[in-house]
């Protein structure tokens, strides 16, 4: 019974991370500068499940950048990642692509200044040699449909539309494959509120009307919250929190997962936040090599803190997994 | 209410593209009083962070003060020139910038840097500017002050760089502290310190400070009074818990409502339909009506005069029914 159950679960993951490390080298200066090490991701393992929107937040070089172009195969790392049950390799590049495709935050510098929206549409199908030309002109014509631009934009150029049609159409060129995973970094951040507010509803929209997975990526985790059905909280490259979203939101139970929600600006009045406590506590402790990652920066952190602590799920038996990575919680 | 420090009044500002003039600020009016943290939210193209700059003298080359005053310490900011804004700049008025490292000289150690308004400002001998320039360090938080005072810009962090700045505009002393989007480059966390050093600034000595930001939420947090600006105009003025709470105009109802939340669940966000409108663009007499739900034909046809809807609480809106003034 429980094989049945791992198995059924194995086949609702559209990706599977196991392990996954990533550092790169920094030259010192001068002729006998020794080559730094930088880790960047430790040991990462995460799943996301099929037709989920799973969000992951953070602070900048954090990693979570890192991680989504390790699916996207452009950076090397150690570790497995499957999406869709394959592995990323030169041999089968193109097939891959049909798989996982991503969505960018500066929408102008990912369209190409030279090719008309519907070009840009197409190309996809071009290359991979899908359908005929009358079908593909039609794919293209449904697609501006599903982003919400009219057939009139099929024949303009990136620099004709504004930042929230650019980022409508790269959506739109993301889901041409009909791929199972999109990943959106950072997608909304460069956008006015007013019309952020439309493309997270275009989001919510085609994902009713399409199967696919989302890897959210975002510093920003007001959105997170209202848009993920799961998160995970990266910190110096280590998972530190996981579960449902709302979950997270209710009973945030890593002192970072606190601290960035109590440092989100709110517009309730009467919600009292502390800023202070942390304010005062940042790096307020040496480091400590092998210590847990936010040891230096925690307000709750003990003497055990000095050890890593190990990822534990605290979620009570039958509910959805929670995992923390904090001794006072293992 | 005590005599306001900054007064602008009618300021309208044009931008010179292909031979024609468009108008970027429109007859914008409004008082900072001594004291007060004074935030202007918009979103980009609005013309908040245009309006600072006309203060600060630093317009670009095609862009120009078409009209308007402002009255701060006796002058006119708008008129000043050469020794007299020198006067000015860093010494009564100072900026931070959104981005603390292009607006740090590469070159020049940290501790120098700092000091730069004092050696233009004032006679101070040397060794005092370095004492001073020291103990902003301290001031604005920073941890290890003898270490980053005989650093390099790029040797800091982002958050650092820009408690740097904060320590740079602060060292003279200013009346009027401008700050245009000085923590949309920063984390949540570094942006929570940046608030609240700038809250202390303003708390311990008295400076007042024009907060620019398209972040409502920061604006509530930091301000005691906010005005929305939409393509060169104010669209509602008020304290910024009747701004927030309960606002009046359609389009900060509009800016609020999207941004999400997470009671927002599973619902559609109430977005505005389309998008700013650019510089460029004809506007019509109220340019938010043609992406608002309630507008009328009068909208287009007529600029709407300003309304006293609450307390210091002002609505340009037709469909907003209160007192005119």
């Amino acid at each position: 019974m429980s094989e049945q159950n791992s198995s059924a679960a194995a086949q609702d993951d559209i990706v599977r991370i196991e392990h996954v490390s990533n550092s790169y080298y920094e030259n010192q200066l001068g002729i006998f500068g020794k080559r730094k090490k930088n880790q960047v991701l430790r040991d990462v393992s995460l799943t996301i499940h099929r037709d989920e929107f799973f969000g992951l937040v953070g602070e900048s070089g954090c990693g979570k950048s890192t991680l989504a172009n390790c699916i996207l195969g452009m950076v090397p790392f150690e570790g497995t990642i499957e999406v869709a049950g394959m592995s990323y390799g030169k041999a089968n590049r193109k097939e891959f692509t049909r798989h996982v495709q991503a969505v960018f935050q500066d929408p102008l510098s990912a369209l190409d200044p030279r090719r008309r929206i519907g070009e840009i549409l197409r190309e996809p199908l071009d290359i991979h040699g899908i359908g005929t030309k009358e079908e593909r002109e039609a794919k293209v014509k449904e697609m501006l449909e599903t982003v919400g631009l009219d057939a009139s934009y099929a024949t303009r150029f990136p620099r004709e539309l504004s930042g929230g049609q650019r980022q409508r159409v790269c959506i739109g060129a993301s889901l041409m494959l009909e791929p199972e995973l999109v990943i959106a970094d950072e997608a909304i951040s460069a956008l006015d509120v007013s019309v952020g507010a439309q493309i997270l509803n275009l989001f919510r929209k085609i994902h009713d009307e399409k199967d696919f997975a989302m890897l959210f990526i975002s510093h920003n985790l007001n959105v997170v919250y209202y848009l993920c059905d799961r998160i995970a909280v990266l910190y110096y490259g280590e998972i530190m929190e996981q579960g449902g979203a709302k979950e997270i939101y209710d009973n945030p139970a890593h002192p970072y997962t606190r601290i960035l929600q109590a440092a989100i600006p709110d517009l309730k009045p009467g919600k009292e936040k502390k800023e202070m406590a942390f304010v005062e506590a940042k790096n307020a402790r040496p480091w400590v090599e092998g210590a847990c990652p936010f040891y230096r920066r925690c307000p709750r952190a003990l003497d055990e803190c000095k050890k890593a602590p190990p990822l534990t799920n605290i979620a009570k038996e039958g509910e959805p997994e929670h995992l923390v990575r904090c001794w006072r919680h293992s | 209410m005590a005599e306001p420090l900054l007064s602008v009044r009618r300021l309208s500002i044009g931008i010179r593209s292909n031979k024609k003039t468009y108008t970027a600020v429109d007859k914008v009016s409004f008082d900072v009083y001594p004291g007060e943290i004074l935030g202007i939210v918009g979103e980009s193209g609005c013309g908040k962070s245009i309006t600072a700059m006309s203060l600060m003298g630093l317009l670009g080359s095609g862009v120009s003060v078409t009209g308007g005053n402002a009255f701060f310490e006796g002058r006119d900011l708008l008129s000043i020139k050469g020794k007299e804004r020198l006067h000015m700049n860093g010494n009564r008025i100072s900026m931070i910038y959104q981005e603390p490292m292009t607006s740090l000289n590469p070159l020049m150690k940290i501790g120098r840097q700092i000091g730069e308004p004092l050696r233009l400002h004032t006679d101070l001998p040397e060794k005092e500017i370095r004492a001073r320039a020291r103990e902003m360090l301290d001031r604005v938080g920073m941890r290890d002050g003898d270490k980053i005072f005989k650093s390099y810009p790029h040797q800091l962090s982002g958050g650092m760089r820009q408690r740097v700045m904060i320590a740079m505009a602060a060292i003279a002393n200013p009346a009027l502290l401008i700050a245009d989007e000085p923590t949309t480059a920063l984390d949540v966390t570094t942006q929570a310190e940046i608030l609240e050093l700038l809250r202390k600034m303003n708390r311990d000595h008295g400076t007042s400070i024009i907060f620019i930001s398209h972040d409502l939420g920061v604006v509530g947090r930091i301000c005691s009074r906010v005005l929305v600006m939409y393509a060169g105009r104010l669209v509602e003025s008020g304290p910024s818990a009747a701004i927030l709470g309960d606002p009046e105009h359609p389009y900060t109802e509009g800016l609020i409502a999207s941004i999400p939340e997470v009671e927002d669940r599973g619902e559609d966000l109430p977005s505005i339909p389309g998008r700013v409108p650019s510089v460029t663009e004809e506007h019509a007499a109220c340019p938010f009506a043609p992406r608002c739900g309630k507008a009328t034909a009068l909208c287009s046809k007529i600029p709407a005069s300003m309304r006293n809807v609450g307390p210091d609480h002002f609505v340009w809106c037709h469909n907003v029914h209160g007192g005119s003034r």
